[in-house]
């Protein structure tokens, strides 16, 4: 099978899969009757307007208003198809969500005071990005260096002090040392910000707004960094100790080549694919459990609005925040696999691979 | 064939014995076990010493208004350096009665020993008094280990709405008491001259500073140690007259082992019962998950066919799903109590598992005697129960330990939230109160650090244990694989 072959099939069994959370998402909502009750609301909100909006309806009697006020509703419902049952209302609400559209928030505005669910997630979005990218490729960074510090003297002091510095903060929920750190960093001390993303108010020239979010970012990164860099270097240890038993690296060595070379040139590089599914996945995996650490960062990202749109019952952020964390999820998975099927060409031709 | 069959069962306790004592020979695993062991202890007595009534009791903030709010556990001082009130009942006052020319008078004392470097955070004084027809005179007045006496509060009974006899009873905030304040300025301008405005006394500084005309609005104080005495004084008209009850609530700084929240609720309590709560979610969370992984691995890796290739599909689809978007997303919807929780955890949570027991159930399947049994006729389930079983169950055995810490921390998010059980307080709930009350930028560390803590040790005992198992079990995998 051709490259392109293989990567379309992927595409369509993952779009697939992206669809189907998509429909349960919806089933879900639908089934207890909440995506009715959301549309009831904002067609009750509009036809208020309407009415306000006409002097003369304001003037009538009470019965009869409300009886102009049941048509006028009746009447909306039929445009929008409420009156249908919920089931044959599915595809149109599957596309709509498909072609990102995910209507009004209830309650929620955007910082530009715009309600469309879209608006929010876009204003929200590139931070959560911003933060947890940044966090997730310095805790990279710093583990697969004291990885390989521990991969050369294995059960040597630093690797044991370091598998246990590994094994404590795997057992810390990343949320609670943000909650530590500002006590300590934020509170006590009064050395960082307690939470925000930028001052507010914010600097209004960009060199210094680009700092103020910079030094906002301090505190939240080194929590990321603090719980995460230790399960890395750990983890890259324990792949080149693999590594390490493997024939080619006997040949490295027996061709004399200095424990430098076999270190980098070989080990390093035959562990690549897999530091590579790691590094996408605890990004991925960071964004869906950035809820609770934006809430306490005050970090108003993806998280954030996720955790306002549960406090405040806003269905449609709540459906469209499940979504994009579900697409976000997909698109890493079908980027792994593009990039499995250039490094390994065993992949994509279908031969199994032997673990 | 009984002969084989107590050799075999012989050779099962040769293994089981030959893995105890490897187990022993690992710190950090004896260590988890131990852990695990005072956890399941401490969850027994909580539920035993702290039945459900008082779960329900904790729920309800409206209990515990007599407990100083946000007060920091009683060890604080270890880090503040001044020694900080704890609260004090005050009761069992003595009654002095005499009269004088057919007026009525009865005096009680309550003595109040304090020796902290703080005043209390507040007194909450109850008179009670029963009277026949004119309504008794009650003055209530705080005498100093100096000597000094301040009238605080004074006031004529009221009539009840039955009687007579008619019942009186008056509780009185002593701190925030309009009266009380305006008392403490007379008492400054009597004995010092000095007017100071009632909105800016501070009734505390004056009870409990060393006196100095400015002690009443200074931000910090010097209090006098000693015996206060807390002094109630009734005229009344009948001889029936009487006080019928006299206490007071010296609310203090800190509160028991764990301190209090927002509302004066006793942490303790509610920190206690999320350990057997934490422990519940996560053990039973991950043996259900980790059956539901190892069943749906196995099968889906032994019988390759149509069969093997639409469970993996599953287990592909729920293996890249947001599982706490997700769960959020439903939780919402649901509000699960614990026992909807458990199931809908362990739904989201096993196919990482399905996914390694597919492969070991592969591995297995290759072997030379899974071979040789299968050419001398062994049926599959023969071959699933004597040869893929035994591979798998050790692994999934050091799984269900090392998934324990996820569940925990994702229970404790979805608490967090405030949507988790509805009654059963948690450490996640309790977190999540304490952001929403602004712990962290209030400096309420106690609130923060226990819950967290008990998260972590729960944690990394169950980590401890797991990775220990871990050890022992992969090898012997590799070797035979």
């Amino acid at each position: 099978m051709s490259f392109l072959g293989y990567l379309a099939k992927r595409t369509v069994v993952l779009t697939a899969t992206l669809i189907l959370v998509l429909l349960a998402t919806i089933m879900v909502a639908g089934g207890f009757g909440i995506v009715d009750r959301v549309a009831e609301s904002a067609i009750r909100q509009e036809v208020n307007m309407m009415m306000r909006a006409n002097p003369n309806l304001a003037r009538l009697p009470e019965a009869e208003r409300l009886k102009v006020m049941e048509t006028l509703m009746e009447e909306q419902r039929k445009a929008i198809g409420l009156d249908k049952p919920f089931i044959e209302r599915v595809p149109k609400y599957l596309f709509q969500a498909l072609s990102w559209d995910f209507g009004k928030a209830l309650y929620l505005r955007s910082a530009s005071g715009s309600s469309l669910v879209r608006d929010l997630i876009a204003e929200v979005l590139p931070r959560t990005i911003l933060l947890f990218t940044t966090g997730a490729l310095i805790s990279a960074i710093v583990g697969i260096a004291l990885g390989l510090l521990m991969a050369r003297r294995p059960l040597g002091l630093f690797d044991k002090i370091m598998t246990a510095f590994a094994v404590v903060s795997n057992s810390m929920p990343l949320w609670w040392v943000g909650m530590l750190l500002i006590l300590v960093l934020g509170f006590t001390l009064k050395v960082l910000p307690p939470g925000g993303y930028v001052s507010v108010p914010a600097p209004t020239e960009p060199v210094a707004y680009v700092l103020d979010v910079l030094h906002h970012m301090i505190l939240p990164l080194i929590a990321v960094v603090l719980v995460s860099f230790g399960g890395w270097a750990y983890t890259v240890r324990s792949l080149l100790l693999d590594t390490f038993q493997q024939d080619f690296i006997l040949v490295a060595r027996a061709k004399g080549l200095s424990e430098n070379d076999v270190m980098y040139k070989h080990a390093l590089r035959a562990t690549a694919p897999p530091i590579i599914t790691l590094l996408l996945l605890s990004i991925v995996g960071s964004m869906g459990g950035a809820i609770i650490s934006e809430v306490v960062f005050n970090w108003a990202g993806m998280g954030r609005l996720f955790a306002d749109a549960v406090a405040f019952q806003d269905v449609p952020v709540i459906i469209a925040e499940t979504y994009v964390f579900s697409f976000l999820y997909v698109a890493v998975f079908l980027v792994l696999e593009v990039l499995y099927g250039l490094l390994d060409p065993r992949v994509r031709t279908g031969a199994s691979v032997q673990g | 064939m009984a002969k084989e069959q107590r050799k075999e069962r012989k050779q099962g306790n040769r293994e089981l014995a030959e893995f105890i004592s490897q187990f022993r020979q690992s710190k950090a695993g004896m260590l988890g076990l131990v852990l695990i062991t005072m956890f399941v202890l401490l969850s027994v007595y909580v539920v035993v010493a702290y039945p459900y009534e008082e779960v329900v009791k904790w729920n309800d903030v409206r209990e515990w208004s007599d407990n100083p709010p946000t007060a920091p556990p009683f060890w604080a001082k270890v880090f503040s350096g001044k020694s900080l009130p704890e609260t004090q009942v005050l009761n069992g006052s003595i009654a002095r009665r005499y009269n004088v020319e057919g007026i009525y008078f009865e005096d009680r004392v309550l003595d109040l020993q304090y020796s902290y470097d703080e005043p209390p955070s507040e007194i909450i004084v109850d008179i009670g008094s029963t009277f026949q027809g004119s309504a008794p005179l009650i003055e209530l007045s705080w005498i100093k280990p100096s000597g000094s006496t301040i009238m605080v509060f004074r006031t004529a009974a009221e009539r009840s709405i039955e009687g007579p006899p008619y019942s009186y009873s008056h509780e009185l905030y002593i701190y925030i008491d309009q009266e009380v304040k305006s008392n403490m300025a007379n008492y400054l301008l009597s004995k010092y001259g000095v007017h100071v405005p009632v909105s800016s006394i501070s009734v505390a500084n004056v009870l409990f500073g060393k006196e100095s005309p400015s002690v009443a609005n200074a931000s910090s104080i010097d209090v006098e140690k000693g015996i206060y005495q807390l002094k109630v004084h009734i005229q009344a008209y009948d001889p029936k007259d009487a006080i019928t009850g006299f206490s007071a609530v010296v609310k203090g700084k800190v509160w028991g082992w764990m301190g209090t929240d927002i509302w004066g609720r006793d942490l303790l309590i509610g920190i206690l019962w999320g350990t057997p709560v934490a422990l519940l979610i996560g053990a039973l969370t991950s043996v259900l998950s980790v059956g539901i992984g190892m069943a749906v691995g196995v099968i889906s890796g032994f019988y390759e066919g149509r069969t093997g290739e639409v469970l993996e599909r599953i287990t592909d689809f729920f293996y890249m799903l947001p599982v706490l978007p997700l769960l959020i997303f439903v939780s919402f919807i649901l509000r699960p109590s614990v026992w909807v929780m458990i199931p809908l955890l362990s739904l989201f949570g096993w196919p990482g598992i399905a996914k390694t027991a597919r492969s070991i159930t592969l591995q297995v399947k290759q072997e030379t005697y899974v071979e040789a049994a299968r050419a001398l006729g062994a049926s599959n389930l023969w071959i699933l129960v004597r040869h893929i079983a035994p591979q798998t169950l050790p692994f999934s055995f050091a799984n269900i330990a090392l998934n324990v810490p996820g569940y925990i921390f994702t229970e404790a998010s979805i608490s967090f939230l405030g949507l988790g059980d509805p009654i059963l307080p948690t450490w996640g709930k309790i977190l999540g109160d304490a952001q929403a009350s602004g712990a962290t930028i209030g400096g309420y560390w106690w609130w923060v650090l226990i819950p967290g803590v008990m998260i972590f040790l729960v944690a990394i005992s169950f980590a401890l244990l797991g990775n220990a198992l871990d050890r022992i079990v992969t090898p012997r995998l590799r070797r035979r694989a």
